[in-house]
């Protein structure tokens, strides 16, 4: 188990995105970066 | 009109009061942003729905890469604003605009449409004033952005022919770029907007409706359709592309919750069953498949540029596909470790497997879905659709048994020469299904039985025959209530209204622009969804102008009469429509046209493209020679 915590903030036009649309989308960066290929990442 | 920096500031006053503001700010991975003043032509890709169900539609994102990879060209997209979005844009008076630059439609040289389906017709219109556009083609000049428009619904362009200036008639790879190339000749000779029409109608598969017209007979069919211009040609031929370009692989990741958050790849365009209602069966042939190595490379470039977790593989009928078990054990191997879900939206009931099902074990314990569509041999022959009642009742099972907990059924009622007894029997037959999950899982077991009503469409083998009237429909929605009242079963039904207002649409000629622009004054909009649509709205609408359903969808239409959409060319020809149609009438089936060739007009009308791609990507047989342009027989080889 890896964990790693991200602190953010959102600006410009992401701070009309929601908080859980936010995490959906930390997800799928994850995914999308090379060295985490086979994580399933699950933020808490 | 205000600048892209003015919109931008106006928009951050408005955002906070309204749902969802995500939908309208753009800025998601994999959008396209280029210097505006860099490029010759801008064109805006219009979705007139709301972004969360326009996002996700293949046809837009197909356009959005191939326009963007031409380094002249800007694409930007837009969507139909939701309702308080739209009252707070009015107020505010921003016009409509497009994510990506946040420049108003009025600033791009085209403006492209795309209509899957009739009931979105007023929200076009309603972006076009939204967006400070004359809506009437007639009204527009060169000083605005072109209008063009395609999809499915366009392949009966009349009822909007009076707002579009230029549809595009088939498949638009093979066209959007040769539009381009004729504006970009236009505006550099700078002529006035007749003149681009004109070069437009030049090109093979475009469709100005400004340089036709109708006249009709006493008793409101149409009696002639010409051409006022001679250089308008008097039929138009769908376009197609002779083998598939690879598909797109930089889907836009969209920063809120979408309708459908995944990797869509098309497997597969056409379907060669010829099912007699289906619109899209015949409206996309021929059949043409993509490598399994093109659809791999797709995936993997598409996941690693998106993060999606889900690939949905798509095609009218996903399990015809001619090596989907070996594409679906490829994809299973390659991310096995992944959690990878693969979505197969349209399974035939003939062509499943027990080896797809064992491949397909553990990507997802929810839904499968099966479309029987009618619930008799009898009827089933009658559309085409031949499934043996064992043979569905077999697939359920192995279904339930392996930890699917539910089926969904679509069925339609409303088929020619249908009876009650053929009604009974869908209830019969869920009962049955059901019956089948109880003995494999027990009350776990779930069946969500969907019945909508039979609209007659354009270009198929039914489209002379009659729509059930209202009365019809809510007679057998009422009988099938009742009877499926079971456990375990759920059952959902059509509004009756809404399947006459599809059929007035869908069946419609010029004068339905009428009504469509009446009911739009009157506030008809987002007429897809259930809560906005308003029957009265549109009834007015109609009588106003004087169209009756009794025309337009309860008459059985005779084989000679001259169709609204008869100048629209799909490749399957009139006369094979017509031959399908008479051995509907007698119940008698055509076979899988992948085993035998019918000859529904696609050979004669693409047979250079037929043989400028040969092998197995088409699955029409080969033409072994080409023929002279004077003779219309093709040599064809039997199928294999």
């Amino acid at each position: 188990m890896i964990r790693v915590r991200i602190t953010y903030t959102k600006k410009g036009w992401l701070k009309y995105t929601s908080n859980l649309d936010i995490q959906k989308l930390w997800e799928r960066a994850i995914r999308r970066w090379p060295i985490a290929r086979g994580i399933t990442p699950s933020p808490k | 009109m205000l600048t892209n920096h003015q919109i931008a500031e106006r928009l951050e006053r408005i955002l906070l009061t309204v749902q969802k503001p995500g939908r309208y700010v753009g800025g998601e991975i994999n959008q396209v942003v280029k210097d505006w003043d860099s490029v010759e032509t801008r064109i805006a890709l219009a979705f007139p729905d709301i972004y969360d169900i326009g996002l996700s539609n293949l046809g837009l994102a197909i356009f959005y890469e191939d326009l963007n990879a031409r380094t002249d060209v800007l694409a930007e997209r837009t969507y139909a604003p939701w309702t308080d979005m739209e009252a707070a844009m009015r107020e505010a008076e921003i016009p409509l605009y497009t994510l990506e630059s946040k420049h108003a439609l009025a600033d791009f040289d085209i403006l492209a449409f795309t209509l899957p389906y009739e009931s979105i017709y007023t929200n076009a219109l309603n972006m076009l004033d939204l967006a400070g556009l004359p809506l009437f083609t007639k009204d527009r000049d060169e000083t605005h952005p072109l209008v063009i428009a395609g999809g499915h619904a366009a392949l009966n362009p009349e009822p909007m022919h009076a707002f579009i200036d230029a549809f595009a008639v088939g498949e638009g790879e093979a066209i959007f770029g040769e539009i381009v190339d004729a504006y970009q000749a236009w505006k550099k000779s700078v002529q006035d907007r007749p003149a681009l029409l004109h070069q437009l109608a030049q090109i093979p598969g475009i469709y100005i409706p400004s340089f036709y017209e109708t006249t009709y007979n006493a008793d409101g069919t149409i009696d002639t359709f010409t051409p006022t211009q001679p250089d308008a040609p008097a039929a138009i031929q769908k376009r197609i592309v002779g083998k598939l370009p690879p598909p797109p692989t930089r889907p836009i990741v969209p920063s809120i919750n979408t309708v459908q958050n995944r990797v869509a790849v098309e497997i597969m365009r056409g379907c060669a069953r010829g099912c007699r209602f289906c619109h899209a069966g015949m409206v996309n042939r021929p059949v043409r498949e993509r490598p399994v190595e093109e659809i791999l490379r797709a995936i993997t470039t598409s996941l690693e540029n998106s993060g999606f977790e889900e690939v949905a593989l798509l095609s009218l009928s996903s399990s015809d596909y001619t090596h989907i078990l070996d594409l679906i054990r490829q994809i299973s191997e390659q991310y096995k470790d992944e959690n990878l879900r693969i979505s197969l939206p349209s399974l035939r009931i003939e062509s499943l497997s027990i080896d797809l099902f064992e491949m397909l074990r553990g990507q997802g314990s929810g839904g499968f879905t099966l479309a029987p569509e009618a619930a008799t041999e009898h009827m089933r022959n009658i559309i085409n659709k031949p499934i043996q009642t064992r043979q569905l009742l077999d697939v359920a099972g192995e279904i339930y048994s392996r930890g699917w907990t539910t089926i969904k059924l679509y069925f339609m009622i409303g088929h020619p020469s249908e009876t009650l007894e053929d009604v009974h029997a869908i209830a019969d037959l869920c009962k049955q299904v059901i019956s089948e999950g109880r003995k494999a899982m027990g009350r776990k077991s779930k069946l969500n039985v969907g019945v909508s009503t039979f609209v007659p469409k354009p270009h198929t083998p039914f489209q002379w025959v009659s729509c059930d009237t209202v009365e019809q429909m809510r007679e057998k929605q009422h009988y099938l209530r009742d009877a499926l009242k079971v456990p375990g079963i759920k059952f959902n039904w059509s509004n009756p209204n809404e399947t006459i207002f599809e059929a007035m649409l869908s069946r419609g000629d010029r004068r339905t622009a009428d009504a469509i622009y009446h009911a739009w004054q009157h506030g008809a909009k987002f007429d897809s969804w259930r809560e906005y649509f308003n029957h009265q709205t549109w009834q007015s609408a109609f009588a106003e102008y004087g169209l009756t359903s009794e025309f337009f969808t309860n008459r059985e239409r005779s084989l000679d009469e001259h169709l609204p959409w008869d100048h629209i060319h799909t490749g399957v020809h009139k006369s094979y429509l017509a031959e399908e149609y008479n051995r509907s009438q007698s119940g008698t089936l055509t076979t899988y046209c992948r085993e035998q060739c019918h000859a529904c007009g696609i050979l004669r009308d693409y047979r250079d493209l037929r043989a400028q791609y040969p092998g197995e990507d088409w699955k029409c047989p080969e033409v072994r020679s080409i023929v002279t342009d004077q003779t219309v027989s093709v040599q064809v080889e039997a199928a294999q």
